[in-house]
């Protein structure tokens, strides 16, 4: 399935970048694009909606990895919303789960965001 | 029945991340016909995804758009035995690798070879008689594992 990518700015410092369909080797670049573009542009915090994510693999964990780390650098974080169980169990197994911040929905990560 | 020794699926190829995803769902069709659970076709498939990605990445700094990445499959005494094989050159200094340029501290390569020894019963990676890279991914099928004990 097709990656989309569908991004929305909530205030001055977060953005919210959804992602559905499969990241991959081949689609992770887009998503790196998009990450790094709301990076750029000024927002500190990004909420990445996973809940309509089928299938994530090395290199899109890879590019989670390096946006969290890039939003650190700024005082900022990611958060990921409500993956579906198949990509919880790949945050779990890959123990990514205990470096991200994972919640359960877009608004609740907003409200995290703006806490901070 | 197909003799345990033939493969029970051939597949090839370009060396392009475009078709990582063609192997993955040949993959998922082959493991409909095993006592597999969903996680377990998941976890297969995710690893075989790896092993392609690797493939895609050195193919990719090789400069190599002709390169190709031949997956079979074969039924052994309770497993599905996955053999992703590339005719990718190896860069003599670094063995097997691949990278993302995500981050220079991020070593992928490493994280690849950790994801797919977390998914699988047994990952075997080295290099192929033609120069490439040879992944050797083993899956232990329900009955496999009531017979291991």
């Amino acid at each position: 399935m097709e990656l989309g990518i569908h991004t929305e700015k909530r205030g001055d410092s977060v953005a919210v970048v959804s992602l559905s369909g499969e990241v991959d080797v081949y689609s992770s670049p887009r998503v790196r694009s998009a990450m790094l573009e709301q990076l750029d542009s000024g927002s500190k915090y990004l909420v990445m909606d996973l809940s309509k994510v089928d299938y994530l693999d090395s290199s899109g964990l890879g590019i989670l990895v390096a946006g969290l780390k890039r939003s650190r650098e700024n005082g900022g974080e990611v958060f990921l919303v409500n993956p579906k169980p198949r990509i919880r169990h790949v945050l779990e197994v890959t123990g990514l789960h205990n470096v991200f911040t994972i919640l359960g929905s877009v608004d609740e990560a907003v409200a995290h965001a703006e806490r901070n | 029945m197909t003799p345990n020794d033939a493969p029970v699926m051939e597949l090839r190829v370009p060396a392009l991340a475009e078709y990582v995803s063609v192997v993955r769902l040949a993959v998922l069709g082959l493991c409909g016909r095993l006592p597999l659970s969903y996680n377990e076709v998941e976890d297969l498939r995710l690893a075989v995804g790896e092993a392609c990605a690797s493939s895609v990445q050195r193919a990719a700094k090789a400069d190599c758009p002709s390169c190709r990445i031949t997956v079979t499959g074969e039924l052994d005494e309770g497993c599905i035995v996955l053999t992703i094989r590339d005719d990718v050159p190896l860069p003599p200094e670094t063995g097997p690798a691949g990278s993302l340029d995500i981050d220079p501290d991020f070593d992928d390569e490493s994280f690849r070879i950790s994801l797919m020894q977390l998914l699988v019963d047994e990952v075997g990676i080295g290099e192929g008689a033609d120069g490439g890279q040879v992944v050797r991914l083993v899956k232990k099928c329900e009955q496999g594992r009531d017979a291991a004990g």
